[in-house]
């Protein structure tokens, strides 16, 4: 809700506080204005952990009779992000595609999540150094239909764990990624987007200069 | 008839290519519980081929008897009416519309003209009660508001309608609309699966292929289906029998692209900017749209860069399609991706010789 939204809520609150009870639900407490924050009893919801997660997944398996072997358990609580009506629509989907027994393949093909050797293989063509390379991949991963968006969180996630990047490194690509983030959301192209990424990681990975600059 | 409509697959059974989701498809509607679907892939990778494919495996033949009609809506909104006029494919079991055809008014579109649609309930010759099914073209292209909108008829008619949605880039569909659907990703056909096609074709026609010729056309068609059918045609109409070495002809306006590199390549000034410009006039009034001229030039130009400069020019033609996309006139951008491009060209030859 805007802040004026909220502004408008405390007043109707303190009026009708002796006949009505609210109950809010938001994502972020961060985006609750303070006034309206302070007139509620707060309670916090953890993400639900994996333990939990797999726990309800089994029991829903068992109840629809559905196959579901160790390995594709832990790519569906890793997919769904720790978001259970996530997993389990994922879980549905995968159910209604491929019949009862399910394994991490099928699961990946209906959450529309990259497979790890796509976003691996275009990663080491960023590392190689080789423009043509990347420029491949690149066209590759868009005919293979995958969302660039996709594409960018999961590249985002493999650059920003691994060790041997400097700090300074991932810095100068997180950057570039956030740019084309936003460039992307409002509408531009998947392919350009992603090639102007995968050079820019390419040439921080390899420490090459960020401007071309000539003669000046 | 053109042969990329003559050889499209009618049923699940007939596809070439995506065999695995054509029966993955198929198995879904047996079961008579059909989700909402989504399709997202590149152009060409033959989505509309499934869906139409998918339609007549539900309802039989008679999904296949379309009529073209085209709509006046008077839609309700609050003050005023607001016409909206689409045209709509429609047979008894389905409808089929392009709701970014309305521009601005997209949302108008899917608030009310769907929910008319939607709300009417068939019934099935059992005398059950069947649903509808709605195919909605290029929702990629939908404005924010209209894919709120859709979230909402998705679920209030789900009983009665299930939607079947097209787009190129699943990106741009919101994540609300995206869980409520099975996403079906169609990717390119790959070059190994154009030429099956192709040849399949060929014996259909019952033309003598030359070796390597059907391989060269799917090199050429950058993985589209549509576009290596189109061409194989092409070639057909221009000389047969084939000859080995037959040149395939590209399409007018990338050799028009490629030639307007050429001319940005010889000599980098204002003057040929001035030339450029014309040219780049010429094939927006030709309809192409800029960020495929872009995209096309871009790969132009590539062909002859040293890798660094590839980097800065990738990076640029990025830069020049965002504002693109935010801008109101193409060729401002187009101009001045072409004027950075000579810019940064011309200063690496100076360097380089002097």
């Amino acid at each position: 809700m805007t802040e004026d939204a909220q502004n408008a809520l405390r007043r109707t609150m303190e009026t009708y506080s002796k006949v009505t009870r609210f109950f809010f639900i938001c994502n972020y407490i961060s985006r609750i204005i303070e006034p309206l924050a302070s007139r509620c009893a707060k309670f916090r919801f953890k993400p639900l952990t994996e333990e939990i997660m797999s726990n309800r997944i089994l029991y829903i398996c068992k109840e629809e009779g559905l196959n579901l072997d160790s390995e594709a358990l832990s790519t569906l609580s890793s997919i769904s992000q720790g978001d259970l009506r996530r997993a389990i629509t994922y879980l549905q989907g995968a159910a209604r595609l491929f019949g009862s027994s399910i394994s991490s393949k099928d699961l990946i093909s209906v959450s529309g999540v990259i497979p790890e050797d796509v976003v691996q293989a275009l990663f080491s063509a960023c590392r190689s150094g080789n423009f043509d390379m990347a420029d491949k991949e690149v066209k590759n991963v868009i005919a293979e239909g995958y969302p660039a968006s996709q594409m960018l969180s999961q590249l985002y996630d493999i650059i920003v764990e691994s060790d041997d990047i400097s700090d300074d490194q991932k810095a100068r690509i997180c950057k570039k990624f956030a740019e084309a983030d936003k460039c992307l959301v409002e509408g531009a192209d998947e392919y350009l987007q992603l090639l102007d990424v995968a050079s820019n990681t390419m040439r921080a990975l390899n420490n090459m200069p960020q401007e071309y600059s000539f003669g000046n | 008839m053109l042969w990329v409509d003559k050889y499209r697959p009618k049923t699940l059974d007939k596809v070439l290519v995506h065999q695995d989701i054509a029966q993955n498809l198929k198995k879904l509607v047996t079961e008579q519980d059909c989700p909402h679907l989504l399709f997202y892939g590149p152009p060409g990778s033959g989505k509309k081929t499934l869906i139409m494919a998918l339609l007549r495996q539900i309802f039989g033949a008679s999904a296949d008897k379309v009529k073209v009609e085209n709509k006046n809506w008077k839609v309700d909104a609050g003050s005023r009416t607001i016409d909206v006029e689409l045209t709509t494919l429609s047979s008894t079991h389905h409808v089929e519309l392009s709701p970014s055809d309305a521009g601005f008014q997209d949302r108008y579109v899917v608030q009310e003209i769907i929910k008319e649609m939607a709300k009417n309930r068939p019934i099935d010759s059992k005398g059950k009660k069947g649903f509808k099914v709605l195919v909605l073209n290029e929702v990629d292209k939908l404005s924010r508001e209209a894919q709120h909108s859709l979230r909402r008829t998705m679920e209030k008619y789900s009983a009665s309608c299930r939607l079947i949605l097209c787009c190129n880039s699943s990106s741009k569909v919101t994540e609300a609309v995206r869980s409520r659907c099975l996403n079906m990703r169609i990717n390119a056909p790959t070059e190994g699966e154009i030429i099956k096609v192709l040849e399949f074709i060929g014996k259909k026609e019952s033309l003598q292929l030359p070796p390597g010729f059907a391989e060269r056309i799917a090199h050429q068609s950058n993985r589209s289906l549509r576009r290596a059918i189109l061409s194989f045609e092409t070639c057909r109409v221009q000389q047969y029998p084939f000859t080995s070495n037959q040149a395939i002809p590209p399409m007018d306006w990338e050799e028009y692209i490629s030639e307007i590199a050429s001319t940005i390549f010889k000599e980098q000034s204002p003057k040929r900017l001035y030339e450029v410009r014309g040219k780049l006039y010429e094939l927006l009034v030709n309809c192409i749209p800029p960020e495929i001229i872009l995209k096309r030039l871009l790969y132009e130009l590539m062909k002859k860069l040293d890798s660094e400069l590839k980097h800065e020019i990738a990076h640029w033609a990025a830069y020049y399609e965002h504002r693109l996309r935010l801008g109101q006139k193409a060729i401002f951008h187009l101009e001045a991706f072409v004027a950075k491009f000579m810019s940064i060209y011309k200063g690496f030859l100076i360097e380089t010789f002097g």
